[in-house]
């Protein structure tokens, strides 16, 4: 194979993970490959519709029938419209399987950046109570790591990223190195005043997000503060959230050390049985379906839960039958996602007088506050709380015709202040993804087939959420409350993780504390799939400090020549 | 029953169909369409004539644009043909043949045949029934039909720069801003 096709790094997935990896590698004057399987998306020049104004779309918010047809599933995530769908998947060729009683969404930007564009941007540390809860409750797998072995990971990662956020010295709720928060309004001021002096173990607080309220001179190479226009889907031309595409890409194409691939999928992962070590991947050209191969000392897989767990499953050698790395027979198993669509809002009277200016692309957030220091209801683990209130819009929906009422549709309406919860699953053996080789798909691929559901523990924990989302309306002083309780689909939180699991003993994990296969030491996995256990809180900035201690650990071993 | 204690005819509508997307399956129309005057694509011109003459009666056009000034009926028009499912067109256009029915049989004339201020005091009516009621996932074609034209108004150019605070990049978020009598709903390009 020609020298072109060495390299000291293969990334596989230009998202929200592998970007940090090459970034980390290239920093370190590592020659990187990342193999990104749909197109590339540069920062600016490829976000070509974030400056259009909603009567610039054919047909506006809609979801034409032909985009309803091709993008099915995709087409039902809360932030995919005319703005958002180029950097969604198309579902008629990258389709999934579900049995009917057990529905499963899969949301998918296959570009470099992945989902770094279409994230919800919410960053949160997960504490020693979130990497315990396994080992107290016995769901799951022990994390082989502690709070102490992430946090300056945490630290890294969020002074790069940039987070906005209060420090609120909740023990299960670490604090981190934040830029300002946004401001809270008035309203949110008055209700966050009658939460917490009714529950003394509530807090209302800005929610932590990957957005630059304030810069320094110097700080966020190539980003501004952000503009709260909340168009963040469309891409952001000022940098103002995180993605990789405004941030550790450039960064990783700066250093000169950056190969990126796009449009290139890969097969499977060669893996070397005399040396017992990976040596490189096989790949397809997604378009032109030529196949080639790359080569690397070291492989870092950062695909996406479900995409690396398929490329493992692909990988078959006569050493590991049921997939690469798959000693231990848990890949996967234990996938996992939020449970959410549960909320509720109402109205408050008054402040009629006051407004606010922007909008602002984040919200509120009530940390956990059920079973944290003891198990206290009839279910396991926790819930986070989020929401906000703004002043109602343009309501179509009322009584009027006529001048006057068209005058009046153009007034900002009454206060509204909406909480809406999301819940941790436990880890399963039964929740899992497999390959289903009778179906292909265009590539000639084995479609992944997810057969996994929420089960009693996150139902009973639904019912008491919906009851405290009532209870803390209530408590804030809001009339006309209503709740709603909606459907719990397994994908439709985006934070599908769990299957290649990391853990203690390589009997029962995939990967050790330092992300690194148990069977193949210069193979480390770091996406969303090396997750034993999800919490509830939302998971990016936990697998990017993962990333980014990995790629730390993997220098060293490169550097001492043992890979 | 006499036809004037008749109750208001009513096409009911899914909810879902028109205001969120939907997991519903993909139905191709095959009929025949017949191409109007006016280039309509689903409509004919009568359809559209009532869809203006109502349209115009919730938004008139006052210093700023009516709803046919922005073309709200064409905008409807599309929606019939490229996103609407079958079924949720047919109970659209069936819903605007009952709302003309019900205007002859209450008012002895078709509602494009009442002066203006008759189709004000018509619809002012009709309105004040149909929307002082709260309803689940089915709605009357009329709440339908007046939420379409409101939100649509609301995404055109005109409808917005001539009625809102436009303001497509509010730099950084101020949690507290005085409101004075007079002020607009601001707005951005986020749809």
């Amino acid at each position: 194979m020609a020298e072109k096709s060495k390299f000291d790094v293969l990334v596989v997935g230009g998202g929200m993970t592998g970007s940090w990896a090459a970034k980390e590698f290239t920093e370190k004057g590592y020659k990187t490959l990342v193999l990104e399987r749909g197109r590339e998306v540069k920062h600016i020049e490829d976000y070509s519709t974030t400056n259009n104004a909603p009567w610039e779309y054919k047909h506006r918010d809609y979801d034409t029938k032909k985009v309803k047809g091709e993008q099915y599933m995709q087409s039902t995530k809360y932030n995919f419209d005319a703005s958002s769908k180029q950097f969604f998947v198309n579902d008629k060729d990258h389709p999934i399987e579900s049995p009917k009683n057990k529905p499963a969404r899969w949301f998918r930007g296959y570009q470099s950046g992945g989902r770094s564009l279409l994230w919800g941007r919410g960053t949160y540390r997960m504490s020693d109570y979130d990497f315990k809860r396994n080992i107290q409750d016995g769901n799951g797998s022990d994390w082989p790591i502690r709070y102490k072995d992430i946090a300056p990971w945490y630290d890294y990662i969020e002074e790069y990223i940039g987070v906005s956020g209060t420090n609120e010295d909740l023990d299960h709720y670490p604090d981190g190195k934040f830029l300002p928060p946004f401001d809270m309004n008035v309203v949110e001021k008055e209700v966050k005043k009658k939460l917490e002096n009714h529950y003394t173990d509530r807090k209302l607080v800005p929610n932590r997000v990957a957005h630059l309220t304030k810069i320094k001179p110097g700080q966020f190479y190539g980003r501004s503060e952000c503009q709260t226009r909340d168009m963040c889907h469309t891409g952001c031309p000022f940098g103002g959230y995180f993605s990789s595409n405004s941030s550790t890409l450039p960064a990783a194409k700066r250093t000169g050390k950056l190969t990126l691939v796009s449009n290139t999928i890969v097969d499977s992962v060669i893996y070397d049985e005399e040396k017992k070590k990976v040596i490189g991947v096989k790949v397809i050209d997604s378009i032109t379906k030529e196949r080639s191969e790359y080569y690397a000392r070291v492989i870092f897989l950062c695909a996406s839960t479900l995409a690396t767990t398929g490329i493992l499953m692909r990988s078959k050698t006569a050493t590991f039958p049921n997939g690469l790395a798959n000693s231990s027979g848990v890949l996967g198993h234990y996938l996992m996602d939020h449970h959410k669509n549960i909320g509720g809002s109402g109205v408050m009277d008054g402040f009629e007088d006051k407004y606010y200016k922007g909008f602002r692309p984040a919200g509120l957030t009530i940390p956990a506050f059920r079973n944290i220091y003891s198990r206290e209801k009839d279910f396991l683990r926790s819930y986070g709380v989020y929401g906000g209130a703004k002043r109602e819009g343009i309501n179509p929906d009322q009584v009027g015709i006529g001048k006057e009422f068209k005058e009046k549709l153009t007034r900002p309406g009454a206060w509204t202040m909406g909480l809406y919860a999301y819940g941790e699953c436990l880890p399963y053996y039964e929740n899992k993804v497999e390959m289903d080789e009778q179906k292909k798909d265009k590539w000639g691929f084995p479609i992944l087939k997810i057969t996994a559901d929420f089960k009693e523990n996150e139902m009973k924990m639904r019912k008491d959420m919906k009851e405290q989302v009532y209870e803390m309306l209530e408590v804030m002083g809001l009339k006309d409350i209503k709740v709603h309780d909606g459907t719990h689909i397994m994908g439709d939180s985006t934070h599908l993780t769990g299957t290649a699991r990391m853990g203690k003993d390589p009997k029962t994990s995939i990967l050790n504390s330092f992300n690194q296969s148990h069977d193949i030491k210069n193979l480390f996995i770091t996406d969303g799939s090396c997750m034993p256990s999800v919490s509830y809180k939302s998971p990016s900035l936990t697998f990017m400090a993962l990333t980014a201690r990995a790629c730390d650990y993997a220098v060293k071993e490169m550097d001492k020549g043992v890979f | 029953m006499e036809r004037r204690e008749a109750v208001i005819k009513i096409s009911w509508i899914l909810k879902s169909a028109f205001l969120a997307p939907t997991l519903l399956t993909v139905l191709q129309s095959c009929q025949d369409q017949v191409l109007s005057a006016r280039e309509l694509l689903v409509l004919s011109d009568d359809q559209d004539d009532l869809i203006i003459a109502i349209a115009d009666t919730i938004l008139p056009r006052t210093t700023s644009p009516s709803a046919s000034d922005v073309k709200v009926d064409r905008f409807i028009d599309l929606l019939l043909q490229d996103v609407f499912e079958e079924d949720v067109k047919q109970k659209f256009l069936l819903g605007l043949l009952d709302f003309d029915k019900d205007c002859e049989s209450i008012t002895g004339s078709r509602f494009l045949e009442l002066d203006t201020s008759e189709q004000y005091t018509y619809l002012e009516k009709i309105d004040k029934e149909i929307m002082e009621q709260e309803y689940d996932e089915l709605v009357p074609f009329y709440y339908t039909f007046k939420h379409l034209v409101i939100t649509t108004y609301f995404t055109t150019e005109q409808g917005v720069k001539q009625n809102l605070n436009y303001m497509p990049i509010p730099g950084a978020y101020v949690g507290e801003v005085d409101l004075k009598p007079g002020d607009k709903i601001i707005i951005g390009n986020r749809m």
